[in-house]
């Protein structure tokens, strides 16, 4: 069981990564691409993409060593650090930047994916805390 | 001695079947997920579209023939579209002695990934000031506040401040009034005076990283407000109809072209989410039928042993009713959550693939939405779980515990 919960820890990480950049992608494309020959302006929303993936790599990471060495205190550590990731994965929209028009495609999709992976980054550090606080 | 009180024995028994509780929680959940999703687009689009409509202030709208169903998925989905006809229309439909006002309106697409423009890829909408009924009533304060040449009234979900200076094809703009969301397309246009629009085209070669064809005898579409019928006014279906025959380069939208489309549009994902939800539901009853059938089977010699000890009928029948009501109640908790955070959540991506307004309901509309769908959770487990929870109640306490032995 708590291999499994390094297993989920390790997807989040990786849902993560993909969320800003293929998932729901960050601003620059469709719609708001740039004119036909001309350079791509950088949105606000780029540095979310960025931030998000730092955080994503040391969730990815917590989720490995769970996963490989599933001891009480290797699960116990990786879920505090994914319990305590889910802050920053939530707000680091509002600090590393975003649009401001609340219809760009980074406000509409990847905001609350964002938001709604550390839902789920809180509630699986959360269970691997009660499943690490049994015996071993 | 302390007797186990009830609720002791029920968390005592949940715990004991983790991965059979968490297959009927999820039922549940699931059920009450589709069911609060689909109250929730329909009751958003419902309440988006009579805001929508009250926005848009006019009787009808002209447009060049064929074009009103672009029109209608613009003011829906607010993706900007632009199209142009002479704008001697307007004298021609002004004439019609049914028509009270009308007003001119020109649809400009600002460009994307453009430093000359300051929100990228939005409608901009160019009103006339002086005969508008439709743009500035909706002016927070002060609805007969003049609009200067150089200001522009902008929607909500353009997250700009009034004051605030903004640019389109390099002209500057000063934010004059921000309205109210409506969850309609109209939340991200902008609203500048006509004769800027046709500056800002004029400008536009010199000062806009690409030039604006618009010429100062173009107009995209005109608002029309209709005569009460006391003084000659028709209905508007008629209004429509007279129009179009009489002039064959425009179509006509009515505001309830949007209610029906707004209806088409939603039609296919609500039906999506009650059909899954009908699925769920009867399959949802027959495991918890089921699975309290079989815990009351396998568990006879516990409810023999608690009988024997003086434990009444009713106590046994609450024992497993309760224990099926807690699950139902778990899932409905758990599906309400997560439908109502991905669709709140994604209420903007929702609006703009569904082409449909999307109104955020208020708390009083929520807590009614998302308790009819708990109820129909709550209810679904009390019903599947009447029968075991009455077999087992009925059991004699000597056979009950000679039958668990076997």
């Amino acid at each position: 069981m708590r291999r499994a919960i390094g297993i989920v820890i390790l997807a989040l990480g990786l849902l993560l990564a993909l969320i800003p950049w293929y998932i729901f992608p960050v601003c620059g494309q469709g719609r708001f691409a740039p004119l036909s020959g001309k350079k791509l302006m950088a949105h606000p929303c780029a540095g979310t993409a960025r931030a998000e993936t730092a955080l994503a790599a040391a969730v990815a990471l917590a989720g490995i060593a769970a996963a490989a060495r599933p001891r009480r205190r290797t699960t116990l550590l990786a879920s505090i650090i994914a319990a305590g990731l889910a802050v920053p994965v939530a707000l680091a929209p509002a600090f590393a930047g975003i649009c401001k028009m609340a219809t760009m495609p980074c406000r509409t999709g990847t905001v609350p994916a964002l938001g709604f992976v550390a839902v789920l980054l809180l509630a699986a550090g959360i269970a691997g805390m009660l499943l690490a606080s049994g015996p071993e | 001695m302390n007797r186990p009180g009830l609720l002791f024995l029920i968390r005592a028994n949940l715990r004991r079947r983790p991965f059979r509780n968490a297959i009927v929680v999820l039922c549940v959940a699931a059920l009450t997920g589709l069911q609060a999703a689909a109250a929730l687009i329909d009751h958003a689009g419902r309440k988006g579209i009579q805001l929508g409509i009250e926005r848009l202030g006019a009787d009808l709208v002209a447009v060049p023939r064929g074009l009103d169903e672009a029109i209608t998925r613009s003011y829906l989905d607010g993706r900007p579209v632009t199209f142009y006809m002479d704008a001697g229309l307007e004298r021609r439909i002004a004439a019609f002695p049914f028509v009270a006002r009308t007003s001119a309106q020109v649809f400009i697409r600002s460009l994307s990934g453009a430093a000359c423009c300051s929100a990228w890829n939005v409608m901009l909408i160019g009103f006339e000031p002086e005969s508008d009924f439709t743009v500035r009533p909706w002016l927070a304060g002060d609805p007969r506040r003049r609009v200067g040449p150089d200001e522009a009234l902008v929607g909500a979900a353009l997250g700009m401040a009034a004051g605030e200076t903004v640019r389109f094809y390099g002209r500057p703009f000063r934010v004059a009034g921000v309205f109210a969301a409506t969850g309609m397309g109209l939340d991200s246009a902008v609203f500048i005076p006509l004769s800027s629009a046709y500056a800002m085209a004029r400008e536009s070669a010199a000062k806009a990283e690409a030039p604006l064809t618009l010429a100062p005898g173009q107009i995209s579409a005109v608002a029309i407000a209709l005569k009460p019928p006391e003084q000659g006014g028709l209905p508007a279906y008629r209004a429509a109809y007279e129009l179009e025959t009489a002039l064959p380069d425009i179509s006509v939208l009515q505001p309830d072209d949007l209610l029906v489309k707004t209806e088409h549009n939603l039609r296919r994902t609500l039906q999506s989410l009650r059909a899954a939800s009908y699925i769920v539901w009867p399959v949802t009853a027959l495991l918890i039928g089921l699975v309290f059938a079989l815990a009351a089977n396998e568990r006879r010699r516990e409810f023999g042993l608690l009988r024997a000890l003086g434990a009444e009928r009713r106590f046994i029948f609450r024992l497993i009713f309760l224990e099926a009501m807690a699950l139902a109640a778990a899932g409905a908790a758990l599906g309400l959550a997560l439908s109502t955070g991905l669709v709140l959540g994604f209420s903007r991506l929702l609006a703009e693939s569904l082409a449909a307004p999307f109104a955020r309901p208020g708390v009083v509309e929520l807590f009614i939405l998302l308790a009819s769908a708990a109820a129909l959770a709550l209810a679904t487990g009390a019903a599947a779980a009447l029968y075991p929870a009455a077999r087992a109640a009925g059991l004699d306490p000597y056979e009950a515990i000679r039958g668990g032995e076997s």
